[in-house]
């Protein structure tokens, strides 16, 4: 595989110019068709719309069509506040946007970030009850800065962009502790602007009301003026009744084209490549551009195995954008099996399944490659089980986002303490309706989730040994000989 | 196609009472296997319900199969005739299921040889009643437990450890000889 490195713009653009092939489509590796990537510095942002559960664990398709026309609003006044202060949207995770800055780091463009963040919680704020209303519940932002690799991996809404770099990894992860209508950066960054505390890695600070950022007279004219924009763009009247789609169409391809949206009953799996940010990191400090090829070429080997997994597994699939170097994608029951059948297996044969490379038959990407991965699908009572797929358009891309439930639950289990890379996790609800012999390789990780440190082995154990299931002679008081021990046969009497 | 219960109406019944109450007997001997489950009346009894696959011993599963089974007079000499709809059953000669979901699941001279024999000793009809539901159950759970595990595990040839009758003759005349070794 060929890459080249080019611009951001180049990058981002990708989609408009005249590649007419995907750039990790089969045709294109076969063709060795080169994949450019950008190598720079700027500021990577995640932004976390809290919505109740009613809009999260989709019970109805109403609910589904709403969290959708939700989440589109919500793309749509970022994309217009990024578009204002240069940024571009890379990822939409659901109610989780992650948004990229070209910028170096300095107390000016600091400040612009700041005005940014402010500008988007006020109007995010302002524009609550047209996301969400009472369900809304908040929204928060969490930035850094650095050099990050991205790359763009087709031009479909199921590829898009994976961005690699501690910088890009370090705020997804502490997203989840910053409070409501607040931004947190790390504290040697706020130390430009701000006096820090430095026993903490992270700066927070209140982005609405008094304690807000006070901006310059120029900030709060550009403020005012996107409140007006942001009122527009919330504006937009979406017609529910193009949401949605039959789901027949569904079957092994996993790359099927969508016009629309559809609610899907599946396994939502995420599986985490450990330590691939250190090894990023480690290329980075080399200096090197052929440890930046190599690695790249390293990670060209990690999408092509989940290319391969979903390829090789029998059951529909619906592949989603990775989220760095994490592979997302939902499964749905075979076409010989009802969800309740699979819901009694395939939270442990699923997770196996990617974990040992169905059994050896799909290559790791690289020699020391080691994942950790979730699955979920939930019950009656957690989200139906249903799983919403839809595209969000912004005025550059098409973006393909999941929400739901288990999709939700996937993504939780990824912090749970005391795992490590080579295990996997089930939500309590999903190992409840394990069969026994499933059950047996987990244990619980804590009161929301069971982990398994050795089900890479249970691959191989269901064809090399098999139980013999023969019910034996059974004994019945007033007869002196047993029953038969079970042995069936076959005629052609029917 | 795989047989429904909507093809058991619409019979005039001519059984009598004294055919009846073994059919009925039989029927609820078989019924205690079973989940939940409903009794269509007619000349035949057709029992239809939920399965669970759990013998309570060797055959510890949570899957629940909806299961039919057609008991004719006399009974329980007439072997129950039984189908299971479940969506991941492998269908053919290897896997002892036809394709409308009729489960082969013991060869039928044992059956009659057996039951024929216990009922010529006069034993008990209560204890010969729950001696053939017994061994009925046990088989269809068993063979069913055999495809449900074969589905999970991707297995598409009957392993060998799973013992079964020679297809058609093969298995009448394995069935034959076994009896004349055992007669010795």
């Amino acid at each position: 595989m060929n890459f080249i490195r080019s611009s951001f713009s180049d990058v981002y653009n990708v989609q408009h110019r005249d590649f007419g092939k995907m750039a990790f489509s089969a045709e294109s590796r076969a063709e060795a068709m080169p994949t450019s990537y950008y190598d720079g510095v700027g500021f990577h942002l995640y932004s976390q719309l809290s919505l109740q559960l009613k809009y999260t664990a989709l019970q109805n398709t109403a609910a589904a069509a709403k969290s959708l026309e939700i989440i589109q609003r919500y793309t749509d006044l970022a994309d217009a506040c990024a578009q204002k202060s240069g940024g571009r949207i890379l990822e939409v995770q659901g109610e989780c946007l992650h948004l990229f800055f070209e910028k170096e780091l300095t107390k000016v463009t600091l400040s612009e970030m700041l005005v940014f963040c402010t500008e988007l919680t006020n109007a995010v704020y302002d524009q609550k009850q047209h996301l969400g209303g009472d369900a809304f519940e908040g929204f928060k932002i969490a930035f850094d800065h650095g050099r990050a690799l991205i790359l763009s991996t087709g031009t479909a809404a199921d590829d898009l962009f994976v961005s690699l770099g501690p910088c890009a990894n370090r705020p997804a992860k502490h997203l989840p502790v910053v409070p409501a209508e607040a931004t947190s950066m790390p504290s040697e960054i706020a130390a430009l602007l701000f006096t820090v505390d430095g026993r903490s890695n992270w700066y927070t600070m209140k982005l609405t009301g008094h304690d807000a950022l006070a901006l310059s007279a120029t900030e709060s004219w550009s403020s005012r003026n996107f409140s007006a924009t942001a009122n527009r763009v919330v504006q937009r009247v979406y017609d529910p009744a193009t949401f949605f789609v039959g789901t027949n169409h569904i079957a092994k391809d996993s790359r099927f084209r969508f016009t629309s949206a559809d609610l899907q009953q599946g396994f939502f799996m995420r599986a985490d490549l450990h330590d691939f940010t250190r090894k990023v990191k480690d290329a980075f400090d080399s200096g090197s551009e052929r440890e930046i090829l190599s690695l790249l070429a390293n990670f060209y080997n990690v999408l092509k195995y989940g290319e391969d997994f979903l390829a090789q597994t029998p059951r529909p699939a619906i592949r989603l954008p990775w989220a760095g170097d994490c592979a997302n994608m939902l499964l749905l029951p075979k076409t010989n099996e009802s969800l309740d059948d699979s819901q009694l297996y395939y939270s442990a044969t699923g997770p196996a399944d990617w974990l040992s490379g169905y059994n050896g038959e799909i290559h790791p990407p690289f020699e020391e490659a080691k994942w950790l991965v979730s699955i979920c699908c939930g019950d009656e009572k957690n989200g139906k089980r249903n799983v919403l797929i839809a595209k969000v358009s912004t005025s550059e891309h098409d973006f393909l986002f999941a929400t739901g439930w288990s999709v939700g639950r996937s993504k939780d289990a990824h912090e749970v303490e005391n795992v490590r890379a080579g295990d996997a996790l089930t939500s309590d609800i999903d190992y409840r309706v394990l069969e026994d012999e499933y059950q047996e390789y987990f244990i619980a990780a804590n009161s929301v989730f069971m982990k398994s440190g050795a089900l890479a082995g249970l691959a191989s154990t269901g064809k090399s040994y098999v139980p013999t299931l023969q019910a034996k002679a059974s004994t019945i008081p007033g007869i002196a000989i047993q029953t038969p021990p079970s042995r069936p046969y076959w005629c052609e009497k029917h | 196609m795989r047989k429904t219960l909507i093809e058991y109406t619409g019979t005039p019944v001519t059984i009598t009472s004294d055919c009846f109450q073994p059919m009925l007997s039989f029927t609820m001997a078989l019924s205690r296997y079973f989940e939940s489950y409903g009794i269509v009346m007619g000349n035949r009894l057709v029992l239809h319900g939920q399965l669970l696959l759990d013998n309570k011993e060797e055959m510890r599963f949570k899957q629940i199969a909806s299961v039919i089974a057609e008991i004719t007079t006399p009974a329980p000499l007439s072997m129950p005739v039984v189908y299971c709809s479940a969506p991941w059953l492998k269908c053919g000669a290897d896997w002892h299921i036809s394709s409308n979901g009729w489960l082969c699941w013991e060869l039928p001279n044992l059956w009659e040889d057996r039951i024929g024999k216990l009922e010529a000793e006069k034993v008990e009809s209560g204890a010969l009643t729950q001696y053939a539901a017994t061994w009925c159950m046990n088989s269809v759970i068993s063979l069913l437990c055999r495809h449900w595990y074969a589905h999970r595990h991707g297995i598409e040839q009957w392993p060998p450890e799973w013992k079964h009758w020679g297809h058609y003759n093969e298995g009448v005349l394995e069935y034959e000889r076994q009896k004349r070794k055992n007669h010795k």
